[in-house]
């Protein structure tokens, strides 16, 4: 059964190009295209009590071999009629309910009302940090994967609403403003810790905005974004705030309403810097994500650092990224002393770790362009941090223990896009 | 016997640097005669070709044209122009098609349907080999004067 699951997606990988890309057109009247980007990927990671995930949208990570982690396929439709254009693409990627079926990644109207600006309205990615937008076009990136400290716990890949941009032409630069609303309904994957998975709708309604500069060798960006959540966290409505509400216990109602993300806002705050001269490549990437609101969710500062120098085809690269709580998570628990309020309060407990956590990761590879349009890339990721139990950047296996927060993760790929 | 490979390495860096040299001097950017533009700044074409702008300096939408396979002239247009390597631009382009922010420049196969595509065409835009310029386009970008 696996091995006609795998062999089914390696088949789709390789004839996607020949099957689905393709040009019409009518002159300067209207072009109608297909097209599309693909990664075969194989994982092995060493640590046999967690799974090594790629983004916290994965409910199921690599532990020992998986070709489930990096591999992704999609297809992109654009239609271009005078200054209209219409753009829809659908990705297949591994889910948290173990099948490849596509999900709709964008689809919306784009137009260009004056010169310069761009209005799009329908479903965009989401451009919350550097790289959150291009994460499953892994030809678009030097690494095998965006760096998992800094972009894997952005929850969502897309949103409903629209952005407008305008681009400003200096004399030796160049800037971008972008401003953007709209809602994330994507259905959110909670990490395993059993093999079943709940999803929640967050229904969040986002605004944000963002400068980016170009000028010579350098590129910056600027951004904050701001999310309210719409609504709670399945589990929590569930299990916990019944019993909360219930106990006769004045703390509780408090507890209740410190757990809750319904109606709270978060923030997301992100700086990037990029210097390319010719075959070298620095890029460092910083973000803070902090809540006033959310007492449960310690704000963390994350970021990454990468490194490569070009050789003819072959790109060899390092690569560090982080993420670090900055500041607490206090919660006011209940009175110890029955069963319930001590399991309550141990509910507690885990989750302050798990919204605390931290973790970094060293990386090495090589990017090898041996086509065109086509790369191979080789990577030994070295995560290390805050125990697999309790981190959203781990799912946890076994009921894995604090200390199970080590591997060493082997990857390569392949990259396409037609 | 160090010393002799330093020399060796400096001098095989400088002939080939000589050899990227004479190709990057070979290249012109061509425009429609009524394009409305006699010169383009390098900016200029660093923003058309990297799909920031659409519109030529005169205010015509731009056509920017690319060369279909990757040839040593279109190896040496972008190394030229923005130090980047072909398979660094084509990512370039698969991040801003796939986000749906541009989609590339047209495409051509060769000198012959370049030419005919920038004169019949009032907003096109190519490079060429300056040898292949006929009566039909107008030069708006040398390389060799840039280097110079």
């Amino acid at each position: 059964m696996l091995i006609k699951k795998y062999l089914s997606i390696l088949v789709l990988l390789l004839i996607s190009p020949v099957l689905f890309a393709f040009e019409v057109g009518h002159g300067d009247d209207w072009k109608w295209t297909v097209s599309g980007f693909g990664t075969l990927g194989a994982v092995y990671s060493t640590n046999k009590n967690a799974g090594y995930l790629r983004d916290a949208t994965q409910a199921h990570g690599a532990s020992g071999f998986s070709i489930d982690t990096d591999t992704r396929l999609g297809l992109q439709t654009n239609f271009k009629w005078q200054e209209l254009e219409l753009v829809a693409q659908a990705v297949s990627r591994h889910r948290a309910d173990n099948t490849y079926t596509p999900e709709l990644m964008m689809a919306f109207a784009k137009i260009d009302p004056i010169d310069n600006m761009t209005l799009r309205g329908g479903r965009l990615l989401l451009d919350v940090f550097t790289l959150s937008d291009s994460r499953n076009i892994g030809y678009s990136y030097l690494t095998i994967r965006p760096p998992v400290e800094y972009l894997g716990w952005v929850y969502a890949n897309y949103f409903d609403g629209g952005d407008l941009s305008y681009r400003l032409p200096l004399d030796d630069s160049f800037l971008t403003f972008k401003g953007y609303t709209g809602y994330i309904r994507e259905p959110i994957s909670m990490a395993g810790h059993s093999d079943s998975y709940e999803k929640w709708r967050m229904a969040s309604l986002l605004y944000g905005f963002q400068i980016d500069g170009q000028w010579e060798d350098w590129k910056a960006r600027i951004g904050f974004v701001e999310v309210k959540f719409g609504e709670n966290n399945p589990v929590y409505n569930r299990y916990v705030e019944p019993v909360l509400r219930a106990l006769p216990i004045p703390q509780a109602l408090n507890v209740a309403n410190e757990l809750t993300f319904k109606d709270k806002w978060v923030q997301y705050y992100n700086a990037s810097l990029s210097w390319s001269p010719s075959a070298f490549n620095a890029d460092l990437g910083l973000s803070v994500v902090a809540s006033r609101q959310l007492a449960i969710f310690a704000p963390h500062f994350s970021g990454f650092l990468s490194l490569s120098y070009r050789i003819d085809d072959v790109t060899p690269f390092f690569s560090f990224s982080w993420t670090t709580p900055i500041g607490g998570n206090q919660i006011n628990k209940l009175p110890a002393g029955t069963v319930v309020t001590d399991a309550i309060n141990s509910g507690i407990t885990d989750a302050q770790q798990f919204y605390g956590f931290n973790r970094h990761t060293f990386s090495l590879g090589l990017r090898y362009d041996f086509a065109k349009n086509v790369d191979a890339k080789f990577q030994i990721d070295f995560p290390s941090g805050s125990g697999a139990k309790n981190n959203p950047l781990w799912e946890n296996r076994n009921n894995a223990s604090q200390s199970n927060s080590e591997s060493v993760v082997f990857g390569a790929t392949l990259d396409f896009v037609f | 016997m160090k010393i002799k490979a330093v020399l060796l390495s400096s001098l095989l860096l400088i002939m080939l640097s000589a050899a990227s040299q004479a190709n990057n001097d070979k290249l012109v950017v061509v425009a429609h005669r009524d394009s409305g533009i006699k010169q383009l700044q390098r900016n200029d074409l660093v923003n058309l070709y990297l799909g920031r702008t659409k519109k030529l300096p005169s205010g015509i939408t731009a056509v920017p044209i690319d060369a279909s396979a990757d040839s040593e002239q279109k190896k040496a247009f972008y190394e030229q122009l923005v130090h980047k390597s072909l398979p660094e631009i084509q990512a370039y382009w698969a991040r801003l098609l796939f986000t749906g922010q541009a989609t590339p420049p047209m495409q051509a196969d060769n000198a012959a349907q370049v030419l005919e595509l920038v004169s019949h065409n009032q907003g096109a835009i190519a490079y060429i080999d300056r040898s292949q310029v006929n009566s039909s386009v107008i030069v708006v970008y040398d390389f060799k004067a840039d280097s110079q």
